[in-house]
């Protein structure tokens, strides 16, 4: 239990595992820190994701492809969602969740409906096979690939965030909605642009995440369960905190397993327990 | 809304309190599953002295079991199309309810069925804790109920009675005892480490393949449990490789942790051959997920679609056509053999319900049915045979498991005197006989 091959082999299940929480996280907080909606049709979007990505990854045994493929597809329809449903509730927080949640629903449905109920993983043709090996400690390389897509993912966003007009904008419809639609930004496209990358992430999610673990109705709530925590740890609407949560909950959650496995149920309740009693705003949220 | 008003900590309350009502929402809004009589058939009313056998069929349609409880009732459903709903002069009628997994509403239905639609029999539902709560219902109001699926040993044991029967499927630790006893012996494996799922149908698979094992001279060095709700099995494959066993025993209630755990172990690179799973783990819906990769996978379970019988490739091809090219699981198995015993019942003797019903029941065997040589003991549960099964790639284009090792007449006391068995614990974590 604690020789060095083991706890190299559990560190690298928990930051593969945080890094996909990362990815199903990061769209979650982004979509909330801009817009205050929690997009309770987020795991639905991870779950089409994920399901395009399979039938693409199956036909073309290409990765890159199935990931595009997904992203397109389920960016669209979160445009479409955006722009025909979510408008025409806009600022008012409880019609906005519930029609989320009515998405979710009609998402999963007409996934069960298309794909039918089996689980679903990439074929091992589209993931990347083999495994690393140092002396004793042997690790899955397509693990290793999810973390890699993760920071490169966490890096693109800190970039575009801080650096670009873009990031820009968003940073101050963040902080006051009304002062940058006084200077002439369309705070109404924004909102659709930030909905449908958010959507554009758990699709990335979905795709990767179907090599780790796999996609079947259900999943959906699943996984917007453990956005939710991580966000709710890191921070509403940071992207730092997403990330921080994410590797957090994932270490925790495959240490705790192996060292105190009467704790099983709660590893991933008990540090968002902790995090609201002794600081209710999350590791990097701010004060409101 | 007033929360442009609050504080930022009664915001997160507000917030916390939004997001367990969704998840509630969520969870609660499955929809109903209308009431769907079967068809009639035809020809029944017309012949002026058929009776009607109703049968009230009580399964997880929605929610998280889904897919299990659709194919429980789409092998019910696949016997009487292919056979006709009308059995000397008797006509079943059948209403699906759909209790979403839940006990309250399996309960609910059950009422539901007896007291408005006066159902003759009471057949499902799937889960343990569902099953044991409507048998113990239907037994108060005197209507027999049979279990297609449902693994919990106490169905037929501490809760036995003359109105419960499992029809199509083994106990828990029943079905999983053989695969320890084949480990031991056959398998050549002198120490073992387990991972079930942390829940009764997981404590009962364990400790039938623990008991099975310990009992032939080997020796688990470790026993691992995972909640049902995990997804990545990574952790719990570290463990598993730490724990440096000869092989690893895995018992998981179907669904997504079988193939979960399979691309995690087989991941790490541990090697295929040193791995048993119990029935679920390696139903169809995990050979369809996971692919030829796991060819040579091996299982033990009271269900292999890969065995030379009539039987069986009667059923395999009437199921690849009903469902589009799909081979059968254990759940359709449990439904098509638990129609195939109501309707012999009726073959022979008319309309009978009640006690009457699940004495017929009981009292026949069969030499080969779809799970092969086939009775049932006086605590009216399946007495048949076990295999030990091997993933198989046929020209079909589809994966089979088929036997390598046939342990039949296996019953759910595993040598010990049942009253004996009776007065132990039930099995748990810390107790596995």
């Amino acid at each position: 239990m604690f020789e060095p091959v083991f706890l190299a082999q559990q560190v690298l299940n928990g930051l593969s595992f945080g890094a996909l929480l990362f990815l199903l996280a990061s769209g979650l907080t982004l979509v909330f820190g801009l817009m205050k909606i929690v997009n309770m049709a987020h795991g639905a979007f991870y779950l089409l994701g994920g399901y395009i990505g399979v039938v693409i990854a199956g036909l073309t045994g290409n990765l890159l492809l199935a990931v595009i493929t997904a992203v397109i597809v389920v960016a669209v329809t979160a445009f479409l969602v955006e722009v025909v449903l979510l408008r025409f509730v806009r600022g008012q927080e409880l019609p906005e969740v519930l029609l989320t949640i009515g998405v979710s629903f009609v998402i999963a449905d007409l996934c069960l409906a298309i794909f039918g109920g089996d689980p679903q993983n990439l074929p091992t043709s589209a993931t990347i096979p083999g495994a690393l090996m140092i002396g004793d400690l042997i690790y899955p390389w397509y693990r290793i690939f999810v973390i890699g897509v993760a920071i490169a993912i966490g890096i693109g966003l800190a970039f575009v965030q801080t650096k670009t007009r873009i990031g820009a904008i968003v940073r101050a419809g963040v902080d006051d909605r009304e002062i940058i639609s006084a200077m002439g930004v369309n705070i109404a496209w924004v909102f659709t642009g930030m909905f449908v990358v958010g959507a554009g992430l758990a699709a990335l999610g979905g795709t990767i995440g179907s090599g780790m673990q796999s996609i079947l109705p259900g999943v959906q709530n699943e996984v917007l369960l453990y956005a939710l925590v991580v966000i709710i740890i890191g921070g509403l609407g940071s992207v730092t905190g997403a990330a921080v949560g994410s590797v957090l909950i994932g270490l925790i959650d495959a240490f705790a397993k192996a060292w105190i496995p009467e704790l099983a149920y709660f590893t991933i309740f008990l540090p968002m327990a902790l995090v609201l009693v002794l600081r209710p705003t999350g590791l990097f949220g701010r004060t409101a | 809304m007033t929360s442009t008003m609050t504080t930022a900590p009664r915001r997160w309350v507000g917030f916390a309190g939004l997001v367990a009502t969704a998840a509630l929402v969520l969870t609660a809004c499955a929809p109903p599953q209308a009431a769907e009589p079967e068809p009639d058939a035809g020809g029944g009313a017309e012949e002026g002295v058929s009776e009607t056998l109703t049968v009230g069929y009580i399964s997880p349609v929605t929610g998280n079991f889904a897919v299990a409880g659709q194919e429980m009732v789409d092998g019910w459903n696949l016997y009487w199309e292919l056979n006709g709903n009308e059995v000397n002069g008797v006509t079943v009628e059948t209403i699906v309810e759909d209790d979403a997994g839940n006990p309250e509403i399996s309960l609910t239905k059950a009422a539901k069925l007896v007291e408005q639609d006066e159902v003759d029999v009471l057949v499902g539902p799937l889960l343990a804790n569902t099953a044991l709560a409507v048998a113990e219902y239907a037994a108060s109001v005197g209507i027999p109920n049979l279990h297609p699926v449902a693994a919990s040993d106490d169905l037929t044991q501490r809760n036995a009675n003359d109105l419960t029967v499992r029809t199509g499927s083994m106990g828990g630790s029943q079905a999983n005892y053989p695969g320890g006893e084949w480990a031991a012996t056959d398998g050549g494996f002198g120490t073992a480490v387990t991972l079930c799922a942390d829940y009764a149908f997981g404590w009962e698979s364990c400790a039938g393949f623990v008991q099975g094992f310990q009992d032939n001279g080997g020796e688990v060095v470790e026993q691992l449990w995972f909640p049902n709700s995990t997804t990545d099995f990574s952790t719990y494959v570290s463990q598993i490789q730490a724990a440096g066993a000869d092989m690893v025993y895995v018992a998981t209630a179907g669904g997504a942790p079988g193939p979960n755990f399979l691309t995690s172990y087989l991941g790490l690179g541990l090697d295929m051959d040193r791995l048993l799973l119990n029935c679920c783990s390696a139903d169809q819906g995990t050979l369809r997920a996971m692919g030829e990769q796991i060819v040579g996978l091996k299982s033990v379970s009271y269900w292999a679609e890969g065995r030379e019988s009539d039987a069986v490739a009667e059923l395999i091809e009437a199921y690849k056509e009903f469902s589009g090219g799909n081979v059968p699981g254990a759940y359709i198995a449990g439904g098509y053999i638990t129609a195939s015993l109501v309707a012999s019942v009726l073959e022979e003797q008319g309309f009978v319900t009640g006690e009457e019903l699940v004495a017929a029941i009981t009292e026949s065997t069969f030499e080969d049915n779809i799970f092969g040589s086939v009775s049932f003991d006086e605590y009216n549960n399946t007495v048949g045979p076990v295999y030990i099964r091997e993933v198989v790639l046929r020209e079909d284009g589809n994966l089979y498991n088929t036997p390598i090792a046939t342990y039949e007449d296996v019953d759910q006391w595993f040598g010990q005197d049942p009253e004996e068995a009776l007065g132990q614990p039930t099995y748990s974590q810390d107790f596995q006989g």
